[in-house]
């Protein structure tokens, strides 16, 4: 009864225009790269000081769920994740993309990301205050747990070589050491330099390694256009969007329960997700190459896992990552202490706020499906146009999240080196995921040791249970890999 | 192409020589009196940079062997030089914009790199490269407020 008043208040004028906003706005910032949505949000945060704290909140949570609809579309067309969080899905959008499929992959990551959304907002709803006493459970050694399970698909992300995927990794986790300790605040690998003491953004390597190489690569081998032919169909066929839909339900089951926890990041569940797809797939050496699975399962995840932040922060005061430490300060500028309290005192707007999530996926949905076929033909534009405007996009990109040069710079540093590993069959995947893990990793295990001593996932029964199934995966990932290996080798050799 | 396999070893030798080399010294400078990291800062980069010198030994001796199957792709040198300008129009830009600031640097930028990848025509090229210019001005400068350097110019 309260969600349905909730949802009936949403229909006033006001708050359905703030939601409109938000979730406009939420999609422009996933789209543009670097511009995420905790910038946007800081930046309309005193503005939002002037308004109703109910159409406020709701215009915020738009553009928070918008941004992780939005990140997909330059991830698909043109290589570049919007968001850390659409990395998974450049491996099989952007191949589609080149086949002349963007519209099928703009399309499944769509109802996927909307069928993620309107998931975790029933989760929300109805089993919130249950999943969150369970992250609650989630210390240092479990998350070391989970994030050495996590590893595992650094087998399935490698291609051929497994050595030079588990290379690239190590390096990916080298290179995310480089800055301040975050446990002592000791600089690390600065070499007297002031401005490698705050270490690589993530966006920029991100940028750098899938945007700027991907264009160099282009660049040189002369590509008039992305795909040079006619378009194909803008909706999936019937067997290909029964297999999407499955991987978005599976990547939904994936993304949502993971999201609860702090400092769970969507990219670390969406690159789980495709993990899972290339398991359960009766085809995984076609993975990488433009396969529907690898679209869905990671785009529902990284949804499913932004809306699954708002269980901790409505339920216990708990933000799990910067923007929603953005909105909790929102909340609080206007006297609301999020927490069970809220529910028995602010009924109507925690409702009002919920029920307007049910709403915005359906508002995101109808925004994004029409503009399919628009993004898609953006693969048609010749590639003496696209790749300067691309390049442009990639600097204002590398430099807005700290606003300075030094990360324009290395933008184009991991532009080279991605231009030298695609050129050198090295895979980019396992560098990234070692770039954002290791950090996770690295304070997880320090944490763990100092809490417990050398034998703490003995200790943690949840610990114990990621780490043995972590090794479980390992061992038959190398049957797996020996499965699969004949066929990838083809695969490229046909390339 | 066994070369490449060489360089490639001994590029992760050297990262992970790096790292130990580092995470030495941060071993030996750590505070006694933190007890909250008893692993301190230094112990798991000198781990990383074992574990990549042991894979960069192993894919030298597992790849070495089999390379000499996968085929050179080779580039024509009309192609590399346009690689070559591109590079060095970016790296300019970025020096660029912090002293004659965004707009006028972005111009210039998307003058050069349109003719570089292969807009011969003038006129299309001034017309396209102020109109994005003017584009991603309107868009990140004033509408998402992206505080680029003023410069002497805008």
């Amino acid at each position: 009864m309260d969600l349905i008043n909730g949802i009936v208040n949403v229909f006033t004028p006001a708050n359905l225009f703030y939601c409109f906003l938000g979730c406009v706005l939420g999609t422009l910032v996933g789209v543009l790269p670097g511009l995420g949505p905790s910038s946007t949000i800081s930046i309309l945060l005193p503005i939002t000081i002037y308004l109703d704290p109910t159409g406020s909140i709701i215009m915020l949570a738009g553009i928070y769920y918008g941004a992780a609809y939005g990140g997909s579309t330059t991830s698909i067309l043109v290589n570049i994740p919007g968001e850390p969080s659409t990395v998974a899905t450049c491996l099989d959008g952007f191949p589609m993309t080149k086949q002349g499929r963007a519209g099928e992959a703009l399309w499944i990551a769509a109802v996927g990301s909307f069928i993620a959304g309107t998931i975790g907002a029933i989760g929300l709803t109805f089993i919130g205050s249950g999943v969150a006493i369970y992250g609650l459970k989630f210390g240092p050694p479990e998350y070391f747990g989970l994030l050495f399970f996590c590893f595992t698909s650094i087998i399935s992300l490698s291609g051929a070589s497994l050595i030079k995927g588990l290379g690239a990794a190590l390096a990916g986790m080298i290179l995310a050491a480089v800055g301040v300790d975050p446990l002592t605040a000791t600089s690390r690998f600065n070499f007297g330099t002031v401005a490698l003491m705050r270490g690589f953004e993530l966006i920029p390597v991100i940028i750098g390694l899938f945007g700027i190489g991907e264009i160099f690569i282009s660049a040189e081998a002369g590509i008039a256009r992305i795909y040079e032919g006619k378009l194909g169909r803008m909706m999936p066929s019937r067997d290909e969007l029964k297999r999407g839909l499955l991987a978005s339900i599976r990547g939904t089951l994936v993304g949502f329960p993971l999201g609860v926890l702090p400092g769970m990041m969507p990219a670390l569940t969406s690159f789980l997700s495709y993990e899972l797809e290339k398991r359960v797939s009766k085809y995984p050496e076609k993975f990488g190459t433009g396969v529907i699975e690898g679209v869905a399962g990671p785009e529902s995840a990284n949804n499913a896992t932004a809306q699954a932040a708002f269980i901790p922060l409505m339920v216990f005061g708990i933000p799990t990552g910067p923007t929603m430490a953005i909105i909790l300060g929102a909340l609080m500028l206007y006297g609301l202490q999020p927490g069970p309290v809220l529910f028995q005192t602010n009924k109507p707007f925690i409702w009002t706020v919920i029920g307007s999530m049910y709403i915005g996926n359906v508002i995101l949905l109808i925004l994004n499906l029409p503009l399919v076929g628009l993004w898609a033909r953006i693969s048609l534009i010749p590639y003496k146009y696209l790749a300067p405007i691309i390049l442009g996009i990639c600097v204002v990109g590398a430099y807005s999240p700290r606003n300075t040069f030094f990360d324009v710079w290395v933008a184009l540093g991991f532009g080279i080196l991605g231009y030298i590993m695609r050129k050198t069959d090295w895979p980019l995947a396992p560098l990234i995921l070692g770039f954002i893990l290791g950090p996770l990793f690295e304070q997880a295990l320090r944490q763990s040791l100092s809490m417990d001593g050398p034998m703490f996932i003995f200790n943690r029964p949840i610990s114990l249970a990621f780490s043995a199934l972590a090794i479980v995966m390992i061992t038959l990932s190398y049957k797996y890999l020996k499965r699969i290996q004949p066929a990838i080798l083809k695969e490229d050799s046909d390339i | 192409m066994k070369t490449r396999i060489l360089i490639e070893a001994i590029t992760l030798l050297v990262i992970g020589i790096l790292s130990i080399i580092e995470g030495s010294r941060l071993t030996t400078q750590k505070n006694p009196q933190i007890l909250y990291d008893v692993l301190g800062p230094g112990l798991y980069v000198v781990a990383l940079g074992f574990f990549l010198m042991v894979t960069g030994i192993v894919h030298f001796f597992l790849d070495y062997r089999k390379t000499p199957g996968i085929k050179k792709v080779s580039v024509s040198k009309e192609m590399r030089n346009r690689l070559i300008s591109m590079i060095v129009v970016y790296a300019i830009y970025t020096y660029l914009v912090g002293v004659i600031g965004y707009l006028v640097s972005t111009i210039i930028f998307f003058l050069l790199e349109f003719r570089i990848v292969g807009v011969k025509s003038w006129i299309t090229n001034v017309i396209i490269s102020l109109v994005a210019a003017a584009i991603s001005y309107i868009v990140f400068v004033l509408y998402c407020n992206v505080a680029f350097p003023k410069g002497i110019f805008l």
